[in-house]
């Protein structure tokens, strides 16, 4: 908007307010963004109480002294001599605490604090993470931690004190220079980059001892629809990843304080279970303002409370014994009507507007007839998938098989450090054969590494069968840290086959998930290791025998559209609505017609909608348009990278002030210098996902 | 078109004269400085404001926006990243604390940047858009004031 348009509509009322956030891109349209309360930082007495050594390398220099019988208290005894300490080591600390078992580790991260507030499907999440220094020097605290796959990171601030300092996004490779300036001449500075579109580093150079410096994130996420249910998810610890032999681009997995033993450019270090455990803890808060009723609000992965202020909303809060963040917060819930309607959702002025259309398949589509399938079951068997997740996994095949029809045929391969299969074709689902594949199932166990690629070739080097359709199911975890190189695989091998991903965990890598059932014309389901699998496993067996909405079209019509978003539309499943958006041009009401073709049945309904409802507004489209750009112009640089490439990703990332792999929100408190050297670099260790085993997965 | 009154301000910083003195080459300089803006609406309270700042960038990069004195300010300015062109930046802020609006000059915000080189960084503020409570357009002067650095840290 120009200055001029800007100035013309400064009449009368709040409109000013409006407008300068509409041009700010803000999504709180009229109120103030709501701040996050200093939390509940658990620092243990004495925690900061005397000075000298440390911990992690340290500790060895230490004595330490057992007094108790029931509690343990340990006295560090000083007496060893004083760390010397090169810039990965950890800081030195005095402390004297009561412990059981697990010994805590003073760590910089205290807190998080996490509020969302969601409106009808799109959540605005601000994520406050706390730092301080519990140790005797300066340091540097470096946080790799995750987000959804699709969240918009729109806003950073860095908060010292009482002042809030808004970080600028610019280009990574500037950012990060100036960061390190910043840092080695002794300001306080924070760098927020992306790893992945689900895994950050939070940066924070020169706290000072016993100073508290705050990073506040804020981003925009579409909720996950399905069956009559949104599906709201914090992501809170990054699992462990695999990465193959010779690759240097992954995201390694270590023990605490051995930093550059994995061999990648990025490491997440892990407390060992059962001897460490840290005082970080995970506050959520959720407001649900559903605009129709809520019919049930629960939780299968944490202790919630609920509050229902009205029928059409919710408050929904962690409870205080159940924020330890080792697993997926996932808050779901039903509102009243059952099915989402088809609906346009668009934010702007005048008559250029965003757009977000939600899709969903046409009535009937259900009672087609169903088409052979050959299915193809891809069993992740790596070290990460020991315990419940593979039996989770065993659990949701064995009732896929026991669905098969008589027309269909089947294969099982089973992958972690190489991949083998149940035969070298795939065959009749006969009540034989199936007993077969269940006893195949039940032989298999975990351990290795995940060697993913083995399983796609395995899964979609063999001839199609041209009188099935062909269906991939992947079960995994997703732990790797090759991610590029796998959906690359996906969709130069696929060919007609259809990919369903099955995850199954605590914190599954849900961006690997979603991108191969989205290159593979599929859809993705979780499992939690608290969930059933049965209701996951029916659904997608639904989805897999019956025909989607496939070769989707749409009719405009009076409106100018541009921009839209996935460029290739999606096939459409039961119970599964899509979401596409885009830029139009337009006024009033509109009729815009979607047809497609289910089976051999070309079928098409009508949407009608109201431009001009107030209704119809919703500030995050612009944002969430943006995002579906970037992640379009990442897809296509997965099989074909360029430097023009990069330059459209990094300069739309720029133009939309959007977090991505080319870019880093940077904040530097240039007010004040802190004394001294620049510090020590601390690394937040993080605890391994519940339900998955350190022995198998994590460096040492 | 009523127009707004512009008041622009060259910024008076000096590189650095204590423990931060560059050295004759320049390459020592410390580039770090903040910029404090000021906004006078006069005997007016002030509810929102959108400034634009205009600079040489070569010389100058603005790394981080902070929020002002007044309480119905401390919340950092929004910046508009489409309008972030070389040598240009567009922030703004509202309050709906009408109360708590401010009169008068005020230091409503802050700028971190760098600043190469040895020479005085120019920055230029224009007033683009200031509202008082109700929403109605008001007159208001905006000037930047940088900070000289000294031995023992910056002075004003």
């Amino acid at each position: 908007m120009t200055t001029k348009k800007l100035l013309s509509s400064l009449t009368a009322g709040l409109l000013i307010v409006s407008t300068l956030l509409g041009i700010m891109g803000c999504g709180y349209v009229g109120r103030r963004a709501g701040r996050s309360g200093s939390g509940g930082a658990r620092y243990p007495a004495g925690a900061w109480a005397g000075q000298g050594e440390g911990f992690g390398r340290n500790v060895k220099r230490q004595s330490w002294r057992r007094v108790g019988t029931f509690d343990e208290l340990w006295i560090i005894d000083n007496s060893g001599s004083r760390l010397s300490a090169p810039d990965h080591d950890y800081p030195g600390q005095g402390e004297m605490r009561a412990l059981v078992g697990e010994k805590e580790i003073a760590l910089p991260l205290a807190h998080t604090d996490v509020r969302a507030e969601i409106s009808a499907f799109l959540a605005t999440v601000k994520v406050r993470q706390q730092y301080r220094n519990p140790y005797d020097r300066k340091i540097e605290a470096v946080y790799v931690f995750p987000l959804p796959q699709n969240a918009a990171v729109t806003d950073f601030v860095m908060v010292v004190g009482r002042r809030r300092i808004r970080g600028i996004i610019r280009e990574r490779k500037e950012a990060r220079k100036i960061f390190e300036e910043a840092k080695k001449r002794g300001y306080v500075a924070s760098l927020l980059t992306q790893e992945r579109p689900n895994i950050f580093t939070q940066k924070v150079a020169n706290i000072e001892p016993s100073k508290r410096i705050d990073v506040e994130i804020t981003y925009f996420n579409p909720l996950r629809y399905e069956n009559g249910e949104y599906e709201f998810v914090f992501p809170m610890v990054v699992g462990p990843r695999y990465n193959p032999p010779g690759y240097k681009g992954g995201v390694g997995a270590v023990g605490r304080g051995q930093r550059g033993r994995s061999g990648q450019t990025k490491e997440v270090e892990y407390l060992k279970p059962g001897k460490e455990r840290s005082a970080h803890e995970v506050a959520v808060n959720v407001e649900i303002d559903a605009g129709v009723e809520i019919e049930n609000i629960y939780s299968n992965t944490h202790v919630v409370n609920v509050k229902r202020p009205a029928r059409t909303r919710a408050a929904v809060s962690l409870a205080p014994g159940d924020r330890l963040p080792n697993k997926d917060f996932v808050l779901r819930y039903r509102v009243a009507g059952r099915t989402l309607k088809a609906a346009m959702l668009t934010h702007g002025q005048g008559r250029e507007k965003t757009f977000a259309l939600v899709l969903q398949p046409p009535a009937g589509i259900e009672s087609l007839p169903r088409v052979p399938r050959e299915m193809v079951f891809v069993l992740d068997c790596s070290g990460s998938m020991h315990g419940m997740p593979i039996k989770k996994a065993k659990e949701a095949m064995r009732r896929c098989l026991r669905s098969l029809d008589a027309n269909d045929t089947f294969q099982i391969i089973r992958f972690s450090n190489d991949a083998s299969t149940l035969g070298p074709r795939p065959i009749a689902a006969t009540p034989r054969n199936v007993r077969r594949g269940l006893r195949y199932l039940e032989s298999l166990s975990s351990c290795g590494g995940t060697q993913m690629i083995e399983g796609i070739r395995a899964a979609l080097d063999f001839p199609h069968d041209d009188k099935r359709l062909r269906v991939v199911s992947f079960m995994t975890d997703g732990y790797i840290g090759n991610e590029r190189d796998i959906l690359a695989a996906i969709k130069e091998k696929r060919g007609s086959a259809r990919i369903f991903s099955f995850g199954v965990g605590t914190s599954v890598n849900r961006y690997l998930l979603e991108r191969m059932a989205a290159i593979g014309s599929g859809a993705a389901a979780f499992v939690n290791l608290e969930d059933s699998a049965s209701p996951a496993v029916d659904e997608f067996y639904r989805r897999a025998a019956r025909p989607a909405l496939a070769d989707v079209r749409i009719d405009w019509g009076d409106l100018e559209v541009t921009d839209v978003y996935p460029r290739q539309f999606p096939d459409i499943f039961v119970g599964r609505p899509v979401m596409i958006v885009g830029r139009l041009k337009g006024n009033g009401t509109q009729r815009i017609q979607i047809s497609g073709r289910a089976g051999t049945k070309r079928i098409s309904s009508e949407l009608r909608t109201d431009l001009d409802s107030a209704r119809s507004l919703h500030a995050g489209i612009g944002k969430m348009w943006a995002r579906w750009k970037l992640k379009e112009l990442h897809n296509r640089e997965i099989s074909c990278p360029s430097d023009a490439l990069r330059r459209e990703i990094t300069s739309t990332s720029l133009m939309h002030g959007l977090l991505c792999r080319y870019t880093a929100f940077l904040a530097v408190d240039s007010t004040r210098r802190t004394e001294g050297s620049s510090g020590v670099t601390v690394k937040q260790p993080v605890p391994v996902p519940e339900g998955v085993k350190y022995e198998t997965t994590v460096s040492e | 078109m009523r127009l707004l009154l512009t008041i622009t301000a060259s910024v008076l910083l000096a590189a650095g004269t204590g423990d931060d003195k560059p050295a004759r080459d320049g390459k020592s300089a410390d580039p770090f400085m903040p910029v404090d803006v000021f906004v006078d609406s006069g005997n007016k309270q002030l509810v929102a404001y959108q400034l634009e700042i205009t600079y040489d960038h070569k010389q100058v990069k603005i790394i981080s926006l902070e929020g002002g004195e007044p309480e119905a300010f401390k919340d950092a300015p929004h910046y508009d990243p489409a309008g972030m062109t070389r040598g240009r930046i567009i922030i703004a802020a509202f309050t709906t604390d009408h109360a708590g609006a401010p009169k008068g000059k005020n230091r409503l915000a802050r700028l971190h940047l760098t600043a190469e080189g040895h020479g005085t960084p120019k920055l230029k503020v224009t007033v683009v858009a200031a509202a008082k409570p109700g929403g109605k357009r008001l007159d208001a002067k905006a000037e930047l004031e940088g900070m000289r650095k000294t031995r023992k840290g910056f002075e004003e």
